[in-house]
């Protein structure tokens, strides 16, 4: 069975699913990906336990889907959007929460000079701001930390084990340099125009 | 408040993809001038550049030391959890359940346990050989995913490669090549028949000392799907 590719095994599992003769194959299939999944989970909780149980939800819902997957992605790719759209989920659920203290404690002495020049753009115009001036002063690391910080509601751990940052502090000191380095853009842009 | 704003203009745009739609681009499956029209958006769109990087660290499954030992617990406990992932229990208070309960089944299976009953007397009375399995498997496409051998470069290179080369796959019909810096912002890619590809001087001339780079091959098939991959190898031109 572990000949068979990840597409296959769905294909077998599809002439009879649901049914015990299919199981293996499931099992298989699960099995080859369990550890990328609750590794995902981990970095986007940050708690192990919590990890276990966001895993558990993917591959219940991977399981009852499974026989609508149109192998028009490949499998990991689908098992991505499904752990994606149910940390989501999860993550709306707990909206609520207070973000993590250290990192709210990291901005409590950020002057808010980007937040009162986007607040006085429409939407797209201050994304558009924003765009252009990452693209100036951010490096592509920076960009990217911003982005999945404040764009894909990550954590900054996350986001270090996401990219495999190596150095000392990670994602947290490119995301001080990036604010420091916009809010500068920003001050600089409000007093042109 | 402010990181309300900047929710706002990092998070995804009106002309954003779908998470779908940039699965199928990321996997190479997009019509040539579908990939053109997103290649355009992507482009110029952090937070779709940021969603992809999130893909290919998934699909990468690299689990850094310091996770490791909390992974290895995680999937302990959810093997576990194998029967209720099967029996679709999620965790209380997360999701509906997969299922009704019995007592809402009750009419269902009474309903198909007459049918049953119906269908198998139909059976006896009227027996049939049954219908032979579907062959699956035997096609030219029957490769096991991430099984595309790299061949070169891998690890310290003591001049600039100029051609990135692998071992090839049967059933493949193209190969999907990618290059990227180690935090998976894709340098260059290309799409080939053949089982090496000469990188373009312009990506030669980044490859510069101590500078480590990632690539990876996808095989696709006739059907357009991809049919193996390979591992992602790191090279880098020795300090």
């Amino acid at each position: 069975m572990d000949a068979l590719s990840d597409e296959e095994l769905i294909a077998r599992y599809r002439l009879a699913p649901g049914s015990d003769r299919s199981r293996p194959l499931v099992e298989e299939l699960f099995g080859r990906h369990q550890k990328r999944v609750v590794a995902w989970c981990y970095r986007l909780t940050g708690d192990r336990t919590q990890a276990v149980d966001l895993a558990q939800d993917v591959f219940v819902k991977a399981y009852a889907s499974l026989d609508t997957f149109r192998a028009d992605s490949k499998f990991t790719t689908w098992l991505y959007i499904i752990t994606r759209n149910r940390w989501r989920d999860d993550l709306r659920a707990r909206r609520s929460r207070p973000r993590e203290a250290p990192e709210a404690a990291m901005f409590d002495d950020e002057p808010t000079a980007i937040n009162d020049a986007l607040a006085e753009l429409r939407a797209n115009d201050a994304r558009a701001l924003v765009g252009r001036l990452m693209d100036e002063v951010l490096d592509e690391t920076e960009k990217q930390v911003m982005t999945l910080h404040y764009g894909h509601d990550m954590r900054l751990d996350a986001i270090t084990a996401a990219l495999d940052l190596r150095n000392t502090s990670g994602a947290k000191a490119y995301i001080v340099s990036a604010r420091r380095k916009l809010k500068t853009a920003v001050t600089q842009w409000k007093n042109k125009v | 408040m402010e990181e309300q704003s900047l929710n706002k203009a990092l998070g995804p745009g009106p002309d954003c993809p779908s998470i779908e739609r940039l699965g199928r681009y990321a996997d190479g499956l997009l019509a040539p001038d579908e990939r053109r029209r997103e290649e355009a958006h992507i482009v110029a769109c952090a937070n779709c550049q940021a969603e992809l990087t999130l893909l290919h660290a998934f699909e990468s499954a690299t689990i850094r030391e310091d996770e490791a030992e909390a992974v290895q617990w995680g999937a302990d406990q959810l093997q576990r959890r194998t029967s209720e992932i099967f029996d679709g229990r999620r965790i209380p208070g997360t999701l509906v359940r997969r299922w009704p309960s019995f007592r809402r089944l009750s009419p269902v299976l009474a309903v198909a346990i007459v049918l049953l009953a119906i269908g198998g007397g139909y059976y006896l009375t009227n027996p049939a050989a049954p219908a032979l399995p579907v062959e699956i498997g035997s096609s030219p496409e029957s490769t096991r995913a991430l099984s595309i051998a790299l061949t070169a470069p891998i690890g310290d290179q003591t001049t600039v490669p100029g051609r990135l080369q692998w071992q090839p796959v049967s059933g493949a019909t193209r190969y999907r090549v990618r290059l990227s810096e180690v935090d998976r912002q894709e340098v260059w890619s290309s799409d080939t028949a053949d089982t090496e590809v000469d990188l373009p001087t312009a990506v030669r001339a980044r490859i510069v000392p101590g500078k480590t780079l990632v690539w990876q091959v996808t095989a696709i098939g006739a059907s357009n799907a991809p049919i193996a991959e390979s591992r992602a190898e790191r090279f880098r031109l020795a300090p």
